[in-house]
């Protein structure tokens, strides 16, 4: 589990200003479960968290701490899931066409399958990579949000963007 | 982000690393929150605004249920409110199928076909959506008129839309509210399908389509109005 934020005054979280942060968590979403349909529950059930009762944060790190209730919310699920009997995913080959997408289909797969690379990194690299590349948190608001020191951020982060790249380079052959 | 210099990396690593920043660079760009999850998300915001009833997330789970019991109440709700025989042929009106080759793309307005129940023409989707009407059908629900027009998309998915002839019905309990460019309308799950309606020009449209079709597809479908070319 990712740490609270422990410096500066309390304040409470405006709930109206939440919506500025949906893309963001999306894509971090996204980048967590692997699949655009796992990531909007994900994001929802995360909202519903954030707003079912009154959140004081330390800080102006909102961004921050929704990624710290997105990640706790993934891992929670992630373990009722493992509790639960598998059931048939949807298939692939029938997902329709994303209106935001559908005048670039190749950058549509191609964002799939960056998301699918992510999702299937080893959790810290995984993390590292989503508070920063995915989210765009600051080396330090990264560090902070994941308990952890900035040059560990760094290291971490090198290795799962080249995991990413190599994770890519397949899909890259195969289509030139 | 510039990333600050590591010390015994190796070059190929870097190199790697580089291109794997691009990706997910690219992918981050191209991708946005569906209209869908922003609604739900807004929802969800109503809900925490209202303090009488505490909310219940048990709620997620029954929505199955909730869904499945919105679909009688808009069956029940097209025959007037009283359960009858017609309700079977009222659930079955889209399954049934198309009945009548697809209308063509109206001559005088290129945003609409031909086929209209009381002055309401259906909207012709192909050239904005790529999905294109592939048949009709025409029924009576509980004295009413309804035309139905079938639209197919290139993944081979279908919706059924229909329009309900006489004034407008209440929206089914149940269902969610979402608004889009002006237009309320009211989505719901059920089973496989996925169920919108909404009013047009004072008639109840509703659609059904696979709920692998996302609800943002359909809400910008049933809310097209094609620049104003589509009345509402």
């Amino acid at each position: 589990m990712l740490r609270a934020t422990e410096t500066g005054d309390a304040r409470p979280l405006d709930p109206s200003t939440l919506g500025d942060h949906v893309d963001r968590l999306f894509r971090a979403a996204w980048a967590l479960c692997g699949t655009r349909e796992d990531a909007e529950d994900l994001v929802q059930e995360t909202f519903a968290r954030v707003l079912a009762k009154p959140r004081l944060l330390r800080g102006d790190d909102d961004l921050g701490y929704l990624l710290r209730v997105l990640r706790n919310t993934f891992v929670s699920r992630h373990r009722a899931d493992q509790r639960r009997p598998a059931t048939a995913p949807m298939p692939e080959q029938f997902e329709p066409a994303d209106p935001q997408l559908g005048a670039r289909p190749d950058a549509a797969v191609a964002a799939r399958e960056v998301f699918a690379h992510i999702s299937a990194l080893p959790d810290l690299f995984r993390d590292a990579l989503v508070a920063v590349d995915v989210v765009g948190l600051s080396y330090a608001e990264a560090a902070r949000a994941l308990g952890t020191k900035e040059a560990t951020i760094t290291s971490r982060l090198h290795r799962a963007r080249a995991q990413v790249a190599r994770g890519m380079e397949p899909h890259r052959e195969s289509v030139l | 982000m510039a990333d600050a210099p590591t010390p015994d990396r190796d070059p190929r690593e870097d190199e790697l690393a580089e291109r794997g920043r691009h990706l997910v660079a690219a992918a981050v760009a191209d991708t946005y929150a569906p209209l869908a999850l922003r609604e739900r998300i807004e929802a969800e915001r109503e809900r925490a605004r209202r303090p009488a009833r505490r909310r219940s997330f048990a709620f997620a789970g029954s929505i199955a249920a909730a869904a499945a019991a919105a679909i009688v109440a808009i069956v029940i709700a097209l025959n007037g409110g009283a359960a009858s025989p017609s309700v079977l042929a009222t659930v079955q009106l889209a399954g049934g199928g198309p009945t009548l080759p697809a209308p063509h793309r109206d001559a005088s307005n290129p945003k609409i076909l031909t086929a209209r129940l009381q002055g309401v023409p259906f909207p012709e989707w192909g050239p904005q959506f790529k999905w294109r009407a592939a048949g009709e059908r025409r029924d009576a629900i509980a004295g009413r008129p309804a035309t139905t027009v079938y639209y197919d998309n290139p993944a081979g998915a279908r919706a059924a839309y229909t329009i309900l002839g006489g004034k407008a019905i209440a929206p089914p309990e149940g269902a969610r509210s979402v608004r889009f460019g002006g237009t309320e309308l009211y989505v719901m799950r059920r089973g496989r399908s996925r169920i919108v309606t909404w009013n047009r020009a004072g008639h109840t449209c509703v659609m059904i389509a696979p709920a692998a079709v996302p609800e943002n597809k359909l809400i910008r479908l049933a809310a097209w109005d094609g620049g104003g070319s589509v009345p509402f």
